[in-house]
């Protein structure tokens, strides 16, 4: 079962928990935790690739942004905002535990084409939705992450750059590298379904 | 890479400018494989869209470890206040009586400098990691 995806826009009862989160109240914030749970715990899984330590690193971003929670900006989109806070969490948490940090950079390089395929054939949505996932993680960390942002999350260009923290048009430019090399991991394995 | 390729990801998504969008519209009128790609590039984009829900007691273990953690910072700070608070008051008693031989008041000295020494190390080390990290200006730790 899939919750939906884009949420640009922050409910007037979302804006009230985190001005009363400013003011200290941790009751206000459980109900910022329990709104983000869902896609915190999936992106961080996208960024460490480990379900025990996507939690961690979770859990530690929304102790993190209850903290930093004065400096963020009510008005502006508070996704973007604490997307950048479990990025760090999950930095912090994979450098902990000894593992390699995710690559940052060599998002952009030119892909070669990518075969053709069909994405819908003999597929049902959940068997292609399970194929892109297990594929993803054969991917470059760059490429797997703005996958899972602008795929599974549903997230405007303007929402990734700001995840990211990189402009607009490198976000077009990597997710259409990131597509091109999600083809060509996906087609031998439609093949199989075939 | 192909400009129009990488437009043809923004038509996709929705982001495209009226110009740009107008480019595809007439790339896409002239060229077959394209709209291919675009329909191939929907079709993956509607099966993959939202993220897997959590069942109601997931979220609630989550939400409690959340809670646990968050209450513990303060903890920590009394713990570590208390605990400075009792070792100062220690170490003063400690090295201005005369009832302990200038040998174990020698031995404590060694100890609480060791102490000291490590500690420091310590936070200088977090310091340096922090430095070097290009998302801590996000968070201070």
């Amino acid at each position: 079962m899939a919750a939906a995806g884009r949420t640009e826009v922050v409910s007037a009862d979302e804006q009230r928990a985190i001005a009363r989160c400013q003011r200290g109240d941790r009751e206000a914030f459980e109900l910022i935790v329990r709104l983000y749970t869902a896609r915190a715990l999936a992106a961080a899984k996208a960024v460490v690739r480990d379900g025990a330590l996507a939690e961690d690193a979770a859990q530690d971003a929304f102790v993190r942004a209850f903290r930093a929670i004065r400096r963020f900006r009510i008005g502006e989109p508070f996704y973007p905002w604490l997307y950048r806070i479990l990025r760090n969490s999950c930095l912090t948490t994979l450098k902990r535990h000894g593992k390699p940090p995710p690559s940052l950079d060599a998002g952009n390089a030119p892909p070669t084409a990518a075969p053709p395929f069909d994405p819908a054939g003999n597929l049902a949505k959940e068997e292609l939705r399970a194929l892109v996932r297990d594929a993803m993680t054969e991917l470059s960390d760059p490429h797997r992450e703005i996958l899972h942002l602008s795929h599974f999350e549903g997230l405007s260009y303007k929402e990734i750059a700001d995840c990211l923290e990189i402009p607009i048009g490198t976000v077009m430019s990597r997710l259409w590298a990131a597509r091109q090399a999600l083809k060509k991991v996906l087609a031998p394995r439609m093949a199989g379904h075939e | 890479m192909s400009e129009i390729r990488i437009l043809l990801t923004g038509y996709a998504d929705g982001e495209l400018g009226p110009e740009d969008r107008a480019r595809v519209e007439e790339a896409l009128a002239k060229d077959p494989e394209l709209r291919k790609e675009l329909a191939e590039m929907r079709k993956l984009k509607e099966a993959t869209l939202g993220v897997d829900a959590l069942a109601d007691a997931e979220v609630e273990a989550f939400w409690g470890t959340v809670y646990n953690r968050l209450e513990r910072r303060t903890a920590w700070i009394l713990l570590l206040a208390g605990t400075a608070g009792v070792a100062g008051a220690g170490c003063y008693l400690f090295f201005t009586h005369e009832w302990a031989h200038w040998s174990v008041k020698l031995a404590g000295a060694s100890g609480l400098l060791g102490t000291i020494v490590l500690v420091w190390s310590v936070w200088r080390e977090r310091r340096r990691a922090m430095a070097h990290d290009r998302y801590a200006r996000e968070v201070r730790r």
